[in-house]
């Protein structure tokens, strides 16, 4: 099949258009988990257990912005590859009067013995605000489970264990981290309002990549017209920013 | 508002200083009618033009008469340039898909450096090394010449002045303060280093290889990025954004950059500021060769461009008179005599020029009764040797790219080195071969001045800082990016058909990815740079400090509670309060903080006068200042300054807005 010239520059001119328009948008509304605390370090991590059914495990926590899902570490004691499934239910506060959000998971015994777990929530928790959170055991699970603790973290302070519904040790935590379900343009936005040097590192950038991409595209393009041009100039940040989110995020 | 008219205030003093330079440039180039080419290597020979002359007149007359002078001395050339720019018919002569590319990257690199900067200097990713600096351009912006230790105030810290003294000349010319003029000489530093590169490659080879070369000279770095996927982040997070932000330090110097200039603006802006002048006179050497110039003049303007060039970086001029010597070699080999004579002449010009400014030669020179000078060995047993602390980091757990612990010194052909500067061996291959194919010997300098700097560790050592001769091989990977800048450009250029020409396209990709895809890499990480904040009472630090440099210039501090030694000066500890008094304060804490700064003279004092006011100690160390956070004191922080004030000898001075920081005055009874 023979492509004319024309046919094949408007064929290159709408890829060129189509390739933009679905990577930065993609970029910019693709809901994506931002984390918004930290995880102990490795070297900060204590095992706490054997919780059950009975010997819950809580912890009280406040939340630096809205959360709508939270990683703890969760080590199931059977042979790899065994699971069981463990809920989480955050409430309002440590009496439990108020159930704010749910979520489940199904924790898989690995050889590094602690493994990230990620709860997500039904519904997003506020920002600013405290809660307190379970881990729900099934009275049927046959392995001996483990979470993840840390001792002395400063950025847990004012946080508390809960083993039993009863407070804990005063230095210990569980570990975990909280993420927030937003799209590029709103992590944008509200990086920008509580730090605005990142948000002017970003865009200053952005507009730099921006300028050699459509210097690059003026030299590869020369002999095609503007709406080529500029359609390749914007493509290639998109495309560049886009595996960028797949590397980080997927 | 105030910040923002600080940063055109001082710009435009900056900008005065570099368009003298353009004057020069026009005035020594009559024939020159390309634009870039006289632009950029006049903002490159302005910015060394004017740091040397204001380190000479500081020989002859007070600070405060010295900075007016140099900038008055600027006005006639740059009057020039404007006139020039007018009457005279220059082109650009450069497309506009390049220019426009060119400029973008300029933009990007700018933005790197000034957030490397920022980071360092607001979010506590910073050394103690970047603290001194600022503190030296703090400190020279209010005090008669000469500027002491802030740390020694009886002591000179006689190593690389200038930079610090042209951040204080702006300062004291424009008004602005601290953080805005060491911003705006970073990027006059970035802005000098690419004009002055590309405009010296660009006359000696093509505008492709003046782009390329000044590129890559701007963001080589060893390439790391190769083991990047494999980086042990460290951390339990699923979230690589979250890994990549926690472990942001390790990372930009360690994992993903290594060592390169993206990383000297936030470390140690001086060799930003060295460069700059340098590369002025790298420009000045390459219209050496062209009978149309004033040559004459031109080898003075280039020789006190290398000595200023050597004031604010001192390894500079080893490798740059080496490459002189060399190139002088060449050409008297090819029996050009005359061009020959002015490559030797300017070498040992610059050579005698370098200890006019106060600094590290003038003080290996002449000797100092009132600092530490610097110490050098002559080691030939580390011959084809690297040192490798902070320069070489795996990127990957792989056994066969680790450097052994406690290992200072690698083979240049470890398999390491092979893999992270690699790229600069066959890039030096490539340009020796091109030149022998071509009969093209200009080529061979850019092959030369990274070999004499990767070579200079195995036969000299630093005795006061072993790590200190480090800085060659940085300066090193610096150059073998322009080397591979001007190879790629050489190979793009040929006009090969077939294999031949897909052959030296892969090979000039390849230079170009391995010596810049590192530093392309880590502009995602830029933004992590700010993710914390160490100081929680920033603006009241600001606030303090503000009221320190209100008093009188002169001032000594005791940082209660603070740090008492390098390794404490160097951690976050106390809030970093220590770093904003010692550099925005422009007071000094005489504490001794290194082997340049007479340590061994003041700990032993400063101690006891941390420890509990020690009255003989406060004396001694002359302290008139304690700078107070109260909540952070302890019982007996807190006790030992409550009877100070019941005994008289402190009295509340200033209190921040939210009382989280108070200064005293002290004095002894």
């Amino acid at each position: 099949m023979n492509t004319s010239p024309a046919r094949f520059h408007a064929l290159a001119l709408v890829g060129v258009w189509f390739l933009s328009v679905l990577s930065w948008a993609t970029a910019l509304l693709l809901p994506l988990d931002w984390p918004v605390s930290s995880m102990p370090a490795r070297s900060a991590l204590i095992a706490i257990g054997p919780v059950s059914e009975f010997v819950v495990p809580g912890q009280s926590f406040g939340t630096p912005e809205a959360v709508s899902a939270i990683d703890v570490l969760i080590r199931v004691g059977g042979p790899f590859g065994a699971s069981t499934p463990v809920g989480m239910a955050v409430y309002e506060d440590v009496e439990r009067t108020s159930l704010v959000a749910r979520s489940a998971a199904e924790p898989v015994s690995v050889p590094a013995g602690l493994a990230v777990v990620r709860f997500d929530l039904d519904t997003p928790i506020d920002g600013n605000r405290r809660f307190y959170l379970e881990l729900e055991i099934p009275p049927d699970n046959p392995w001996p489970i483990f979470v993840g603790g840390t001792r002395d973290d400063p950025q847990r302070a004012g946080d508390r264990l809960f083993l039993e519904r009863r407070p804990g040790w005063s230095d210990q935590d569980l570990a975990y981290q909280f993420f927030r379900r937003q799209t590029g343009v709103e992590r944008f936005i509200h990086t920008a309002s509580v730090r605005p040097e990142m948000a002017w590192t970003i865009v200053l950038s952005l507009v730099a990549v921006l300028g050699m991409s459509a210097g690059l595209s003026l030299l590869a393009l020369r002999n095609h017209g503007w709406i080529t041009i500029t359609g390749s100039a914007v493509a290639l940040p998109g495309l560049a920013l886009l595996a960028l989110l797949v590397w980080l995020f997927l | 508002m105030s910040e923002f008219a600080d940063f055109i205030r001082v710009s435009l003093v900056e900008l005065m200083a570099l368009f003298a330079g353009v004057g020069i440039v026009a005035w020594l180039l009559p024939q020159e009618r390309r634009l870039p080419i006289v632009l950029g290597g006049g903002v490159a020979v302005g910015h060394a033009l004017s740091i040397f002359v204001l380190m000479a007149l500081l020989r002859l007359l007070p600070i405060g008469i010295a900075v007016p002078v140099v900038f008055l001395l600027a006005l006639p050339p740059a009057a020039f340039a404007i006139l020039s720019l007018r009457r005279r018919p220059y082109v650009w002569g450069i497309s506009f898909g390049w220019t426009v590319l060119a400029l973008s990257l300029l933009t990007l690199i700018s933005v790197g450096a000034v957030v490397d900067l920022a980071a360092s200097v607001w979010n506590g990713s910073t050394h103690e090394n970047l603290v001194v600096r600022m503190a030296m351009a703090a400190h020279a912006a209010e005090s008669p010449w000469p500027v002491m230790d802030p740390y020694s105030p009886d002591h000179q810290r006689l190593y690389r002045h200038a930079a610090q003294v042209w951040t204080a000349a702006i300062m004291r010319i424009s008004g602005a303060g601290l953080y805005s003029a060491s911003v705006v000489t970073v990027l006059a530093s970035v802005l000098a280093i690419a004009g002055g590169l590309f405009a010296a490659v660009a006359r000696l080879r093509s505008y492709l290889a003046g782009f390329l070369g000044a590129s890559l000279f701007l963001t080589a770095t060893p390439a790391n990025f190769l083991g990047v996927w494999k980086t042990p982040f460290g951390s339990l997070s699923t979230s690589k954004a979250y890994g990549l932000a926690t472990v942001k330090r390790e990372l930009a110097q360690g994992y993903v950059l290594g060592h390169g200039l993206a990383l000297a603006p936030g470390n140690d802006f001086t060799l930003m500021v060295g460069l700059g002048a340098g590369s002025g006179a790298v420009f000045l050497a390459s219209t050496l060769v062209d009978p149309t110039t004033r040559r004459r003049t031109g080898i003075l303007v280039a020789a006190m461009a290398l000595a200023a060039a050597a004031a604010a970086a001192e390894q500079i001029l080893p490798v740059a008179v080496a490459t002189l010597f060399a190139v002088a070699a060449g050409l008297a080999v090819w029996r050009l005599w005359s061009e020959a004579l002015s490559f030797a002449v300017l070498g040992l010009i610059a050579s005698v020029l370098v200890v006019v400014p106060e600094g590290t030669y003038a003080a290996l020179a002449f000797g100092s009764e009132i600092g530490q000078r610097a110490g050098f060995a002559f080691t030939p047993e580390y011959f084809l040797r690297l040192p490798t602390e902070y320069l070489f980091f795996a990127g990957s757990e792989s056994n066969f790219f680790a450097v052994p612990p406690e290992t200072f010194r690698i083979w240049l052909f470890e398999s390491i080195a092979i893999k992270e500067i690699g790229w600069i061996y066959v890039a030096l291959a490539s340009l020796v071969i091109l030149s022998r194919r071509r009969y093209s010997a200009s080529i061979l300098a850019f092959a030369v001045a990274p070999a004499v700097a990767l070579l200079i560790p195995g036969l000299v050592s630093d005795r006061l800082y072993e790590i200190n001769i480090a800085r060659f091989t940085v300066l090193g990977i610096s150059l073998g990016g322009l080397a591979a800048g001007v190879a790629a450009a050489e190979l793009l250029g040929k006009r090969k058909a077939g294999l031949a020409r897909v052959g030296a396209g892969v090979l000039a990709g390849g230079l170009i990815v391995f010596a810049g895809a590192t530093w392309m890499l880590a502009v995602p990480l830029w933004p992590a740079k700010f993710s914390e904040q160490p100081y929680p009472h920033l603006n009241e630090d600001l606030e303090a400090t503000d009221y320190l440099r209100s008093l009188d210039y002169g001032r000594r501090a005791l940082i209660l509670p603070g740090p008492t030694n390098k390794e404490e000066v160097n951690s976050d500890g106390w809030e970093g309060m220590h770093r904003f008094v010692i550099s925005f304060g422009a007071t000094a804490i005489p504490m001794g903080l290194d082997r340049w700064g007479a340590a061994h003279l003041y700990q032993p004092y400063y101690l006891p006068a941390y420890n509990s006011l020690d009255e003989a100690a406060m004396v001694q160390l002359r302290i008139d200042t304690i700078y107070v956070a109260p909540y952070l004191l302890t019982d007996d922080q807190e006790r030992m300054l409550e009877n100070a004030v019941v005994e008289g000898r402190a009295k509340l001075l200033f209190e921040s807005s939210a009382g989280n920081r108070q200064i005293y005055e002290y004095q002894s009874r």
